[in-house]
């Protein structure tokens, strides 16, 4: 992101206007427009006013699982309100990307949506592919994953590491952390937090030829409701997922730091290209119930 | 970590609050080359992480301690530390109380 992009933005959320989200002929939210862009925009929207879900507020606590449960991947009709509140404009259709909590007092929500005829050439859209160039799934569930991610427009975090094995505290914290955040439960982010663990102490040992020479990058790739973690080394040794697999059942009783990966995580892949790099990807997706 | 001799030749060692391969693991290296050891504890009352590499280290330090006709117990493992032993396989090859 560029400075002029800054000083747009700047300029896009100071034309705040009234916004009405309509989720059917019963149901609508009004709100206020945050920033928008071709692809989609944020909103702030009323929760109290609307009398939303009773469950979903308790004692003036919002229940943001309950409410992102309610509003993410929903598609509305939005509209401009005029000071009539009146719809008036195009209306357009938008899926919710992102549900947060409002920071703008007498707003409750934030909704970050993407319009349904947009294209997907946002900067987020591009800083995933390019993340993601070098993930590869052969199963047909983790195919369907990353494709549902990229169409989230998640947040993509891409940090390089010398390869240092001291680092790997920061980077398992960062990622407990980050996947708290996300609103994953405390033993998922506690997995997600071992397992990048396991992934970097092995890009450390086994892929770093030229030690802190050598770069190990980290990316977390999160939405509302998976969190993707990817791994990249230089080290480009020759393991397949059917090796590691094979070595781990063949020492049932003393497992690699992988077998963590394989149980705890709902899909992981590995790449190679040969001498060159490794890449290691895996993901967890917040329980439904 | 720190290692308290509750008898003689009885240890008991107060795990950190992370047991990893970051972790300085040279005193102990030391108690169990040198010492006449009869038993070992490990006490992870503290204890909120543990990875693979020290799994493999204890798993280790259990043999040597086997081959010389002495004992390796863990305790006070919480519900994570727990979790992880159980999925490398732990609870066949180590003495754990739960």
């Amino acid at each position: 992101m560029t400075a002029k992009d800054f000083i747009n933005r700047e300029e896009r959320s100071k034309r705040s206007s009234p916004v009405c989200f309509v989720a059917d002929a019963n149901t609508s939210y009004n709100g206020m427009m945050w920033d928008q862009s071709a692809n989609g925009f944020s909103a702030f929207i009323k929760i109290f006013t609307h009398n939303v879900e009773k469950a979903s507020i308790f004692n003036d606590f919002l229940d943001l699982d309950a409410l992102t449960k309610k509003f993410l991947g929903k598609k509305f009709t939005i509209s401009y309100l005029d000071n009539n509140n009146q719809c008036f404009g195009k209306l357009r259709e938008c899926t919710v990307v992102r549900c947060e909590r409002s920071w703008e007092r007498d707003y409750e929500l934030f909704l970050g949506c993407k319009y349904t005829d947009s294209l997907t050439t946002s900067e987020v859209s591009t800083s995933f592919e390019k993340e993601m160039a070098d993930v590869s799934f052969d199963d047909e569930k983790d195919k369907q994953l990353l494709k549902t991610l990229q169409e989230s427009d998640p947040d993509v975090i891409a940090l390089t590491f010398p390869a240092r094995h001291f680092y790997v505290k920061y980077i398992r914290d960062m990622a407990e952390e980050l996947a708290t955040l996300a609103g994953f439960d405390s033993l998922s982010a506690f997995q997600i937090k071992l397992a990048t663990d396991e992934v970097y102490t092995n890009a450390f040992k086994h892929g770093s030829p030229r030690y802190c020479q050598s770069r190990i990058r980290v990316s977390f790739i999160v939405d509302g409701s998976t969190f993707f973690v990817r791994i990249k080394d230089e080290g480009g040794c020759n393991i397949s997922r059917k090796d590691i697999m094979r070595n781990i059942e063949k020492n049932p009783g003393q497992k690699s730091g992988m077998a963590i990966v394989d149980s705890f995580m709902d899909g992981w892949a590995i790449e190679t290209l040969k001498a060159k790099s490794t890449v290691v990807s895996f993901y967890k997706c917040k329980d439904q119930d | 970590m720190k290692i308290i001799e509750v008898s003689t030749g009885e240890y008991l060692v107060n795990i950190g609050v992370e047991f990893d391969s970051t972790e300085n693991w040279s005193a102990l290296d030391y108690l169990i080359e040198e010492e006449q050891i009869k038993s070992l504890t490990f006490d992870f009352e503290n204890t909120m992480y543990v990875n693979s590499s020290a799994f493999g280290y204890t798993v280790n330090i259990s043999q040597v301690l086997a081959s010389k006709g002495a004992t390796l117990k863990l305790i006070n493992l919480c519900q994570k530390v727990s979790m992880v032993f159980k999925c490398l396989g732990g609870y066949e090859l180590l003495n754990i109380e739960d």
